[in-house]
Parts: structure tokens; C-alpha cells; sequence
């Protein structure tokens, strides 16, 4: 039986994309939140050598980019949970 | 002995390159060193390009320029001729793949294996995630998938390096990545509405806290996908030169086997993580390009209900 088999592969196979599609946010958002403490931090750093300022930019800086990337990455999962809600 | 020599043993518990380390205990111990150190090169940039049967080529190598404050060094490395070499395959691959599509109504060959692609980037990443506007980005999107996809695959072949292990490549990539997605959201919101989303929608009085936050959430996507396909393409050639460094760390012919065995596994994961790495930074891409453009679409049905 060819034709059913085919059908089949082709649901798994879009199935398999589809799941892709809705896991892609979450790839990132890791990554993500690592990133703007990081990139925050390195600001501050840089920020507090030319301001001689030493420690308080890059104090500021790592508090903000924590709130910042838990702030996205809660945007990040209530989307999807929304998105969720929606097909049921 | 690799171990018995105390010198490399210091260098490695004193944290220093472990790699190198290695390397010139096996030039200690014999000819081989030679070899792992030309096998370490083949991951990193250098200066040096490598031919088949014509030895090592020195590339040209200009002095920096130095433009406000910043080092600017535009010496030709081996990562920027294989970026230049994959940027004229693909080139020549779509010119190809066109003309032959364009004589057949029923692609055949090589036309049909890049119409697959082609169909699979439109039917499965573009329209899914931006909707049937999606369709006028297809050509970046496309651009992007096979210059990543042949950048990745050329690491794979013989005297070949990977561009996209280079973190400046992939940096290039997400910067144009980063300007697509703004570029696709004010094209499909408009200026202000795209401003208004910076907002988080919040009251004024927040907003010098918020649009920060939204801003750095902007830059910080770009930033992850470079840090996944850099991380992700001289992860695997890592491995693969550090199993084939225990034949070296070893020193005996019998143990060869087994890094070979190892080695051929990780080539074959490889193969499949260029094509899946291609596909996810496209994926990734297309999705942000999308939520901006989904952005414009959620609101105006929020003010059809309102009314």
C-alpha cells in the first residue's frame, strides 16, 4: 500500500516542521536572555572606563540587563502560551 | 611520551592552550606534531590558503587602517576567499538552476534538487511564519539559506574552511538579519505604529524604562542567532580535531581506529547540522521578520472588536 504510506510521511513531515516553527522561539530565548545581561554588562563596563565611574555603570548595567531579558523572555513564553490557548 | 614530558604537562594545568600544547608534544615526540598543528589550522583563520598538490599559498596581507579609534585589518584570510568563493558558486548554482527551469516546464536534475529547496524555503519557513506577504521577502530569505547552507557545507570538503565559523561572518549575517526585521516591520506597521510598539504599551510615565528593554530585546535576537551558528560550526570541527588528536596524544598506530570510526560519526552529524543550522537561521529569521508583521495584523483586529 504505497499511497497511504506516502500520505502519512508527508503528515509526519509537515508535523515535524510545524513543530519547528512553534519550538523556534524558544531556541532563542535562552540565548537571548544570556545575551542582553552580557551585552549589558560589557556596556557598562565600557561606560563606567570613559565616565570613571568605576563600579556603578556596570552595576546598573547588569540589573538592567537582567530585567530586561527576563522581560522578553516572559513576552517571549506568554506568547506562545497564547498562541496555545488559541487552538484549543 | 606525551605524558612524560613535563614541560607540556605544566603548560595544560597552567590553563594554557591545550590544543598547542599538544601539538608541540608531538613535535617533541616525532613527525606527527607537524600534522596536528596543520589539522588545528584548518579550523581557525589564517593567513595561509591550502591547494591541493600546490602546497600553501600566502594570501595578501595589508596593514590595518585605523578610522575613529577603530582597527579596521581588510587582509584577505582563508575564511574571507572561501566566503568569496561560496558567494560565486551560489551565484553561478541560481544562474544555472534558473535557465535550466526556465527551457522545461518540468524541472528535471539539477534544476528540480534546487527547485526543492526553493519550494520547501516558500511553502515551509516564508508563508507559515509571515503570512502571504511573506512571499516579497523570499529572495533574501533564500539568499540567506544557500550562502549559509554552501558556507557550511565547504568546511566539509577536502582543503576546504568554514566561513560560518568565523564569528565576523555570522556577524555580518545577523546585522542584515537585524535590519530585514526592522525594515519588514515598519514597511508592514508603519513609522509610528512601530515606534507605539516600543512602547510595550504601557503609560508614558514608564516609558523611559520600557523602550530600553524593547530596544535591547531587539538587538538581542540578531545576537543569538549569531552566537548559535558560529558556536554551532566550530563546535563540530573542535571535535573532530580534538579526536583525531588522540591518535597524537597516544602516539601508536592501534588507536587510530577508533577516532576514525568517531570522527566519520561526527562528519555525518556534520553534514546534517549545515543543513539544519541553514535552515534554522532562516527559520529564526523569517519568524522575527513575521512577529513584527503579525504585530501590524493583531492590532487591527483588537480595533475592529473595539468598535
Amino acid at each position: 500500500m504505497p499511497g497511504p504510506q506516502i500520505e502519512k510521511d508527508e503528515d509526519k513531515k509537515s508535523s515535524y516542521f510545524s513543530s519547528m516553527r512553534k519550538a523556534g522561539p524558544l531556541f532563542g530565548s535562552g540565548v537571548q536572555l544570556a545575551a542582553s545581561v552580557v551585552i549589558m554588562f560589557f556596556l557598562g563596563k565600557w561606560a563606567d572606563s570613559e565616565l570613571d565611574t568605576k563600579p556603578w555603570m556596570m552595576l546598573i548595567g547588569i540589573f538592567f540587563g537582567t530585567t530586561a531579558g527576563l522581560y522578553n523572555f516572559f513576552k517571549t513564553v506568554n506568547r506562545i502560551e497564547k498562541g496555545n490557548n488559541e487552538l484549543k | 611520551m606525551y605524558f612524560n614530558n613535563p614541560d607540556t604537562i605544566s603548560t595544560i594545568i597552567s590553563g594554557h592552550d591545550t590544543l598547542h600544547a599538544v601539538a608541540q608534544s608531538g613535535a617533541h615526540g616525532g613527525g606527527g606534531g607537524n600534522l596536528f598543528t596543520g589539522l588545528l589550522h584548518h579550523v581557525y583563520d589564517s593567513n595561509e590558503l591550502d591547494l591541493p598538490f600546490l602546497g600553501k599559498i600566502e594570501l595578501p596581507h595589508f596593514q590595518p587602517i585605523h578610522v575613529g579609534g577603530l582597527t579596521l585589518d581588510f587582509s584577505i584570510t582563508k575564511h574571507v576567499v572561501f566566503l568569496w568563493v561560496a558567494a560565486v558558486i551560489l551565484i553561478v548554482f541560481a544562474i544555472v538552476a534558473a535557465q535550466k527551469n526556465k527551457k522545461n516546464p518540468i524541472p528535471k536534475g539539477f534544476g528540480n534538487l534546487v527547485e526543492v529547496f526553493v519550494l520547501f524555503i516558500r511553502d515551509e519557513v516564508a508563508v507559515p511564519n509571515m503570512g502571504p506577504g511573506g512571499v516579497k521577502y523570499l529572495p533574501y530569505l533564500l539568499t540567506t539559506f544557500f550562502f549559509i547552507l554552501i558556507m557550511n557545507l565547504s568546511g566539509l570538503v577536502p582543503y576546504g574552511a568554514t566561513a560560518t565559523g568565523n564569528i565576523s561572518v555570522t556577524a555580518g549575517l545577523a546585522i542584515i538579519a537585524f535590519f530585514m526585521i526592522q525594515i519588514s516591520a515598519i514597511r508592514s506597521q508603519g513609522l509610528g505604529h512601530y515606534l507605539k510598539h516600543l512602547t510595550g504599551g504601557v503609560h508614558w510615565a514608564l516609558w523611559p524604562i520600557m523602550i530600553p528593554i524593547e530596544v535591547l530585546g531587539l538587538f538581542t535576537k540578531p545576537f543569538a542567532l549569531m552566537v548559535r551558528l558560529f558556536a554551532n560550526m566550530i563546535g563540530g570541527h573542535i571535535v573532530i580535531v580534538s579526536l583525531i588528536g588522540l591518535i597524537f596524544i597516544f602516539q601508536s598506530w592501534f588507536i587510530a581506529p577508533v577516532p576514525i570510526i568517531f570522527v566519520l560519526g561526527i562528519n555525518m552529524l556534520e553534514l546534517f547540522v549545515a543543513f539544519l543550522q541553514a535552515y534554522i537561521f532562516t527559520m529564526l529569521t523569517s519568524l522575527f521578520m513575521g512577529l513584527g508583521m503579525q504585530a501590524a495584523h493583531e492590532d487591527g483586529e483588537q480595533h475592529e472588536h473595539g468598535h
